[in-house]
């Protein structure tokens, strides 16, 4: 007992001192997240919640004031047959140029996974599209895509094409972003499937090999399938960042000619930024917000179900 | 075999060469151009070697409109914002990895949910927001949206949990702080990650095209990608423009960012082949 006084004593002082030091060392951790945390909040995850309150308003971009309109947004959207224009737009570019993308990457990421001296310059040259300004190379493919003077009208004439009024006809106008669009990406989704191929195991090239099986049935029945998930993957993010092209139509067509090439959030700038109808502009967000969730909730199910691991 | 699997190498590495030769076409048609004289940008069949090398082009271009201004603009910019996600990054990606608290989990979540938001549908609710601070058509415009970015805390997270514990131990027991912690192990011990952040953060913002564009207005805040979109959309329809001086300024625009791939190619690449960065 004589003892325990100072022991029991002791171990309050030190408590008192070790409360404050572990109030401020549990604050610690939310100080370090908090501006990050404020950044995300304030300008992503709130605008977020404000586009789905604006899609039931008519509030404009300049005033202040405005009404409540319920789904009245939604159903001018969905009776707007320019809307269902820029959806099929959008599907009909995606589909397009996600696939050809794709297709073409996986070949040519088989060929440039191999050790040949100059192969990583070669990757660079291929990938180099990829980080270029899309505004400014846009500009590029403009005078490449002149009907009159431009290079790819002369290149074709060489082999007795007549002069494609790329740009300035509907159908040609898809063509010719569609072309513009797997040049500039193609390096992207390439580097990934490269990365794709180095993660299988050399040794089972050898043991198909040693079966007798040729180049092509070593891609067709071992690289495809266990390539599968990084197919997926490439699938998913080219499919949604073709959804998200803005720079290139605004600066190469405008959504012209005739809408031909009017995509969703070339749409959504047109009410939101030229008309100033922030509601309704919203309501066009909400529905890309729904659409690009679902196509990433449908990856996270399919990838369960259909790829080879 | 041997000699036939060399044989099939050189086949493909010749189509390869080729494939990649028309890759660049598009880079040296733009470089050949500016250099012409007005007169034979319209010459046809096309030249790809100018008969002058009219570097006056570049200074033309360059005075047709304030693009000192505009250059000025874009690197500030973008220099503001990739300091602002690295530092928020480190720090929040810090707490994430090593630190413990309350609601951890759900907030590391949030995080990551911010990241499958389409940048788009934020651009009318930001320009809401900032008109109430009475920041459109300003820097703050241009720059406050961005300083927090959740990939970079995703990456950086990544990086800082490979970092052995028992550093941070040892470090802890020496006295160091969480500052010195960060600083003198976790930073350093997590460059490759750090830095090819930064690289796709410079990309990204250097490239910026819809958000400068709707929230500025006046020319002085124009950064490069607005100012060439606008020199493009005042030169009028495709005959009897001066492609030569567009395709100078599109150079001028491209050449930063040129000179950052070859020197930085390496981290650019493997940073994609690990991550999938977008």
């Amino acid at each position: 007992m004589e003892h325990s006084q100072p022991l029991v004593k002791k171990p309050v002082l030190k408590k008192e001192k070790g409360k404050r030091r572990v109030i401020s060392e549990k604050l610690v951790p939310h100080l370090f997240i908090l501006p990050a945390m404020l950044f995300l909040f304030i300008f992503v995850l709130l605008p977020l919640i404000m586009s789905f309150v604006l899609s039931l308003t008519d509030s404009n971009l300049i005033s202040a004031s405005f009404n409540w309109v319920g789904l009245d947004n939604y159903s001018r959207l969905l009776s707007d047959p320019t809307f269902w224009q820029v959806v099929k737009n959008t599907f009909i570019f995606g589909f397009v140029s996600v696939s050809v993308t794709v297709i073409l990457a996986t070949i040519l990421a088989n060929f440039l996974d191999r050790k040949i001296r100059g192969i990583n310059f070669l990757k660079g040259i291929f990938f180099l599209p990829y980080i270029t300004p899309m505004v400014a190379i846009s500009i590029v493919w403009i005078w490449m895509f002149d009907q009159h003077f431009g290079l790819i009208n002369w290149f074709i004439g060489l082999f007795n094409i007549p002069q494609i009024p790329w740009l300035t006809q509907p159908g040609w106008a898809m063509a010719a972003i569609i072309i513009m669009k797997i040049w500039k990406v193609i390096g992207y989704y390439t580097i990934i499937l490269i990365a794709g191929l180095q993660n299988i195991p050399d040794d089972i090239y050898e043991a198909a090999r040693i079966d007798g099986a040729g180049e092509f049935k070593i891609f067709m029945k071992i690289k495809l399938p266990l390539l599968s998930p990084s197919l997926l993957f490439v699938m998913i993010v080219a499919i949604i960042a073709s959804f998200q092209d803005f720079d290139q139509i605004y600066t190469m067509t405008q959504g012209g000619p005739a809408d031909s090439t009017n995509m969703i959030i070339y749409y959504l700038y047109q009410y939101g930024f030229e008309f100033f109808e922030a509601g309704y502009a919203s309501s066009v967000s909400v529905v890309l917000f729904i659409t690009l969730f679902f196509i990433t909730w449908l990856q996270a199910h399919l990838s369960r179900k259909w790829v080879h691991y | 075999m041997k000699r036939q699997q060399t044989a099939a190498n050189s086949l493909i590495m010749t189509l390869l060469v080729l494939l990649g030769l028309s890759m660049i076409i598009p880079f040296i048609w733009m470089f050949s151009t500016s250099f012409k004289s007005f007169d034979e940008v319209f010459s046809f069949p096309p030249q790809f070697i100018p008969e002058s090398w009219n570097w006056k082009n570049f200074a033309d271009a360059w005075t047709s409109a304030p693009f000192g201004r505009y250059f000025f603009n874009s690197v500030f910019t973008t220099a503001v914002i990739v300091i602002a996600q690295i530092i928020t990054s480190i720090l929040a990606a810090y707490a994430f990895a090593r630190l413990e608290f309350k609601g951890k989990n759900v907030l590391f979540l949030i995080v990551l949910a911010t990241m499958m938001i389409p940048i788009q549908v934020t651009f009318i609710p930001n320009f809401l927001i900032l008109s109430q601070f009475g920041w459109v058509d300003t820097y703050y415009a241009l720059i406050i949206p961005f300083c927090a970015n959740a990939f970079g805390i995703f990456l950086i997270r990544q990086a800082f949990r490979q970092v052995p514990k028992e550093l941070e131990e040892a470090a802890k027991l020496d006295g160091a702080n969480h500052f010195q912690i960060i600083r003198h192990i976790m930073v350093p011990l997590s460059t490759a990650s750090i830095v090819t952040f930064l690289l796709f953060s410079i990309i990204w913002h250097y490239n910026e095209f819809f958000w400068p564009l709707v929230a500025t207005n006046s020319q002085e805040l124009r950064t490069l990608q607005v100012g060439i979109s606008s020199m493009v959309a005042s030169e009028g329809g495709s005959e009897g423009t001066q492609w030569n001086l567009i395709m100078a300024a599109a150079t001028i625009v491209l050449l930063p960012l040129l000179i950052l791939f070859i020197f930085m190619q390496k981290y650019i690449i493997k940073g994609i082949a690990k991550s999938g960065l977008k």
